[in-house]
Parts: C-alpha cells; sequence; structure tokens
C-alpha cells in the first residue's frame, strides 16, 4: 500500500470516528439539555404522576439523573463504548436487549428492499440507456422524478389496500412468513430506487458523452455489449457515493414502513419511544443508525479508490489547501 | 441584459416625463415570460394553478368550502364520495374535502415555517462564514456539518422527541434538519461573490463591511437560495406530512394531512377514501411544487 493510501485511510477513519462522536453529542445535546424535567417525562412515560418526592428521588438516582450533566455525558459515552445503551424510561428493560430483539426483523426487510431498489434502478438506467427512442428514455426519467415525490406511508397504503383487502393475494399485518414482507420490502424499496435511478441515470449519461465510448463505438463494439460492459461500470461510480444517504433514508422508511405494517421492529421501536418520549431508547437507536450510515460511509469511502484511484490525490490536495 | 435590451431601456431624448419607462417594460417583459413559459408548458400551468389553490386553502380555507371541518355527525360517517361530499366523510361524519382544506393550513404553515428557520439560521451562517472567513469559516461549518452526522429524518424526530409534539415543533425539528443545505449553499455563493474585483473596488472606496454585505453579497446569494428553497418546499412538506403522520404533529380533532391519514388507516378496508384521499393531495401537492421548482430553476438558468 502506498503512503497516499495509507494517508487517506487514516484521514477517513478519523474522520468517522470524530463523526460518530458529534453524532452522540447532539443527540445528548437534544435529549438532555432540550427537555425541561426529564424526572417529569419519566414519570409519565410509567403513567406515575403523582408519585411522592422519595419516590422521585430514588428513580432519578436509579437512572443516575442527579449527577451532574457532564458526569452523565462521559459516564452514557463510556457505557455506550462497552455496548450498554441505558434503561428504558417506560420499561425498564435494557435498550441494548430491546434493540436486539427486533434488530433481525429491520434488517431483514431492509435489506431486501435495498436489494430490489438495487435491481430495479440499474435495469431503469439500463434500459434508459440502451434505447434510442427519446420518447422512451424521457418517459424512464420521469419515473425517479415522481417517484421521489411520493410519500411512503401513502404508497404503503395503497399497496395495502390493492394488494391485501381487494386482491386478497398478500397478508397486510402480521410478521410469520415470508408473505408478510413482501408489501413493506415493496414499500421501503421505493425511496432508494428513485434515488439510486436518478443517481444511475444520469452517471450513465455522462459515460454515454465521454470520447472513450466514441472510441470504442468506432472500433465496433456493439450497443449492447458496449453499454452492459463500459457505460455501467464507470456510470455507476457516482451513484455508489449516496450509499450512505440510501442507508440513513431507509431508517426513516423502516419506521414508516413497521409502523403502517404494523410490524415490531426497530423503526416500530422508536415510533412507539418517541411517542412515550422514552429517551434511552431513542437515543440507543438514533446512535445505532449513526453508527451505520458512519461505518457504510468509511465503507464507501475505503472501496471507491478501488474503482477510481484518482480520488486519493483529489481529496489529499482538497485538504491540503 | 442584452446591448439591444439596454439601448432600447435607456430613456430616449425627449421622452424623460416618463416615469422610468425601462423598469416598466422589465417588469412587462419579465409577465410575458411567464405567460408564454406557461402555454409552452401546459404542465407547468396545471403545477402552478393546483399550487396556488393550495396555498389559497392555507390562507383563507373559507373560500374553498363552506362546511366545518370540525362538525361531526355521527349519522353520516363513512360515507363515499358523492356530489354532497366531495371526498365522502370520515368516521365521525365529518366532511373530509373541507378537513384536507382546513388540513393545508397547519401543512403549508408548518413547511414555510420550517423553510423560515433554515432560510435565516443557513444564511446568516453561511455569510458569516464566507464572508470573514479564517476559524470563524471553520467553526461555524463544522457546526453545521454536526446537524448532518444524525441521518434523513431521524434528527427531526429527535428533536421532537425533545420539544414536544404539535404543528409549530415539527416545522422548528424539520427546519433544524434543512439548516445545513442553506448554510453551505450561502457559504459558496459569498465565496464566489467576495472574490470577484468589484469587491474589492467596493472596499477600496470605503463601503464598510455591512455596506458590502447588504448590497452586493445578499443580492447573489438570493438567487440561488430562492432556486434551493423551491426544490426544499416539497421535501419539506413531506417531511412534515409523514411526522404527522407517525403521530408527532397536531393532536385531533386538528386537522392535519398527516394525521388525517393516520387516523384513516384503521378503516383502510372498509372505507379506504378514508387514508387514501388526503394522501393523494399530499402527493400532487409535493409533485405540482417540484414541477414548478425543476421549471423555474430551468428559467433562471438562462
Amino acid at each position: 500500500m502506498t503512503k497516499a493510501n495509507l494517508a487517506y485511510l487514516g484521514r477517513r477513519l478519523l474522520q468517522a470516528v470524530v463523526v460518530l462522536w458529534a453524532s452522540y453529542t447532539l443527540t445528548f445535546i437534544i435529549l438532555h439539555l432540550l427537555p425541561s424535567d426529564p424526572m417529569q417525562t419519566i414519570l409519565q412515560s410509567r403513567g406515575q404522576d403523582d408519585a411522592s418526592a422519595q419516590e422521585i428521588a430514588a428513580l432519578a438516582h436509579q437512572y443516575g439523573l442527579d449527577r451532574p450533566v457532564l458526569v452523565q455525558y462521559a459516564a452514557m459515552m463510556l457505557a455506550a463504548l462497552h455496548g450498554d445503551l441505558g434503561v428504558s424510561y417506560m420499561q425498564g428493560e435494557s435498550v441494548s436487549g430491546l434493540i436486539a430483539s427486533r434488530l433481525g426483523m429491520t434488517l431483514g426487510v431492509s435489506l431486501l428492499a435495498i436489494a430490489l431498489a438495487v435491481v430495479v434502478a440499474f435495469g431503469l438506467a439500463f434500459l434508459a440507456a440502451y434505447t434510442r427512442h427519446p420518447a422512451l428514455r424521457g418517459l424512464l426519467g420521469f419515473v425517479p422524478n415522481v417517484t421521489i415525490s411520493v410519500p411512503i406511508f401513502w404508497v404503503g397504503l395503497l399497496l395495502m389496500q390493492v394488494f391485501s383487502f381487494s386482491l386478497g393475494w398478500l397478508p397486510a399485518m402480521g410478521a410469520d412468513g415470508w408473505e408478510t414482507m413482501v408489501l413493506p420490502v415493496v414499500t421501503m424499496s421505493i425511496p432508494p430506487a428513485a434515488l439510486l435511478g436518478r443517481m444511475l441515470m444520469n452517471g450513465f449519461d455522462e459515460a454515454l458523452a465521454s470520447p472513450f465510448i466514441t472510441a470504442a463505438r468506432a472500433r465496433g463494439l456493439g450497443r449492447g455489449r458496449l453499454v452492459l460492459r463500459h457505460v455501467v461500470k464507470n456510470g455507476s461510480l457516482p451513484a455508489f457515493t449516496v450509499l450512505g444517504m440510501i442507508v440513513g433514508s431507509t431508517v426513516t422508511g423502516a419506521i414508516v414502513a413497521e409502523t403502517v405494517f404494523s410490524r415490531q421492529g426497530v423503526g416500530m421501536l422508536i415510533q412507539q419511544s418517541v411517542q412515550a418520549q422514552d429517551i434511552p431508547v431513542v437515543q440507543g437507536c438514533v446512535l445505532l443508525a449513526a453508527a451505520a450510515f458512519v461505518v457504510i460511509n468509511l465503507a464507501v469511502d475505503m472501496i471507491y479508490p478501488v474503482f477510481d484511484p484518482r480520488i486519493i490525490v483529489r481529496t489529499a490536495g482538497k485538504e491540503r489547501s | 441584459m442584452s446591448v439591444a435590451e439596454t439601448t432600447i431601456a435607456a430613456p430616449r431624448a425627449g421622452t424623460a416625463e416618463l416615469a422610468d419607462p425601462s423598469a416598466v417594460r422589465r417588469a412587462l417583459r419579465r409577465v410575458g415570460g411567464w405567460l408564454h413559459a406557461s402555454v409552452r408548458y401546459p404542465g407547468t400551468l396545471i403545477a402552478g394553478v393546483f399550487v396556488a389553490l393550495v396555498i389559497l386553502a392555507a390562507i383563507r380555507p373559507a373560500a374553498l368550502t363552506r362546511r366545518d371541518p370540525y362538525a361531526t355527525a355521527p349519522a353520516k360517517m363513512l360515507q363515499p364520495p358523492s356530489a354532497e361530499h366531495w371526498f365522502g366523510t370520515d368516521q365521525l361524519g365529518r366532511d373530509l374535502y373541507s378537513r384536507v382544506v382546513y388540513g393545508a393550513q397547519s401543512t403549508i404553515l408548518a413547511s414555510l415555517v420550517s423553510l423560515s428557520i433554515a432560510i435565516a439560521v443557513g444564511v446568516l451562517f453561511g455569510v458569516i462564514a464566507g464572508y470573514v472567513g479564517g476559524a470563524t469559516d471553520a467553526v461555524l461549518m463544522r457546526l453545521v456539518d454536526v446537524l448532518l452526522s444524525i441521518p434523513g429524518l431521524l434528527l427531526s424526530i429527535t428533536i421532537v422527541t425533545a420539544i414536544g409534539f404539535g404543528t409549530i415543533p415539527v416545522a422548528v425539528a424539520i427546519g433544524v434538519a434543512s439548516i445545513p443545505t442553506f448554510a453551505r449553499t450561502a457559504r459558496a455563493q459569498t465565496l464566489r461573490v467576495c472574490s470577484s474585483a468589484y469587491i474589492e473596488a467596493a472596499i477600496v472606496s470605503g463601503v464598510t463591511p455591512a455596506g458590502i454585505i447588504a448590497r452586493h453579497v445578499l443580492r447573489n446569494v438570493f438567487g440561488p437560495v430562492f432556486s434551493l428553497a423551491l426544490l426544499e418546499f416539497g421535501r419539506v412538506i413531506m417531511a412534515v406530512a409523514t411526522l404527522s403522520f407517525l403521530g408527532f404533529g397536531a393532536k385531533p380533532p386538528a386537522a392535519e394531512w398527516g394525521s388525517l391519514i393516520n387516523e384513516g388507516r384503521s378503516y383502510l378496508m372498509t372505507s379506504s377514501w378514508v387514508p387514501l384521499l388526503p394522501g393523494l393531495v399530499v402527493v400532487l401537492t409535493v409533485l405540482a411544487v417540484t414541477v414548478l421548482a425543476a421549471r423555474s430553476e430551468k428559467e433562471l438558468k438562462r
């Protein structure tokens, strides 16, 4: 590994750690410094509005809220590094336990949704690049722009109405069996598919216009193989960088989809905890999502130079100036 | 303006009594341009009319419906759309169309408040960072970037957890999450303007920094920020509707598009119009705003 490569990797790693720390600090500031009285929130979550002063003090001690703010901040950070995300206000269970029990379901649906989105987006973009009819290309380009404007809670409800209630093909709610996963997966795949589709189409258009494609055409390469081999490989690269954003929007998608289809995943957990103002659970879930976001971006930054080594020199120059 | 336009617009000798014909001509030309564009792009015209209707609903709901959105009539519950009730009635017998019209008020109000917060804070940070530069620039931009460390709508959801639910909290939460985009655009524009020669000339002639910012920087920042605001408007409306759907918006019986859809969820099987029609209005609004934004961006670039 060259020195430039190592320097690049080192910079990205350091950046990732800083972003993770920043997300923890921001979450802590919002959730602990903004609410006027965390004790009130805890009591309301548990439905114990009229607790005595002694009970309040005992609860405060139990949750560590009687310590100064900076101590809480440091202690929570250390605990989080060890995997301890605190205790839920509402249910008194460990936050990590709550998340762990629901993560599998959410991960399964999310990964399938992203996979479906990638397939659909590539298919659309490939068709748009391959076809010669400007009308068809215009129509295909129209699709991502329209679907980006459609809120997924509405799409989910529409799909439920059509496929569950009218046609009766698929179950509307519940979580057993693969049939219950179809509608949530399709619903959740729409925002990433729209975003990826748009980026891929732009990337393919740019690649099609580049000189080396003209050269390949001049050498007699057929359009199908041309598009497949060269345009797709080169045009996909810019779309790769939005992978982090896709993961970020998938978290929101999971919250909405699990609410619409009544699936007990992490998304539903977030919705219920926010509703109950259960701060430790919200903090734990947000931290997890932020960590996933950081890890994905880091992975993208690590893998990107393998495909396009110019980025190392480019970012080195930018950071030096 | 081209040379030809400049000569035509300049007052000719003998017409000095007219009160600035060039300004009138410019205004007429702009209006003519819009009329021409709307005829040439009918999609944009339809989108414009729809958005105008939505804004009318937000400002004066009574202009679009004469019924009371809160009047319950249990005997008439869950009726399908008809001539009398354009969108049908909901589970408490309320006219769904007027609930959607009044719901536009909360949703659009929240979206405008969000955009205002994002623009005000974002432009402030961006212009100061771009103009002063150095350590101030680094600190301000790092602060703004911290807002991006929590992905997507999660930041807004976190803020709403802390400050409580309702239309204004949702607006504040989404506004804060939208600050970085505006800050970056404002800063980029400021940097671009400040490196021009005429700014140097202005500084040398003794214009105060406040004067430079007010007269030159802000005027140049306004264009891209306005384009961005139009694009973001659609996204913000969707975000407001989503948070309201998840139950973090105004409580019933208040009418808000997202919460209307959430309340109607339970009746999807039997009376699908209750959640689906308000949702369709959201879709059409966001679509119309996006079409307008795309068209105006193309026009401004010319």
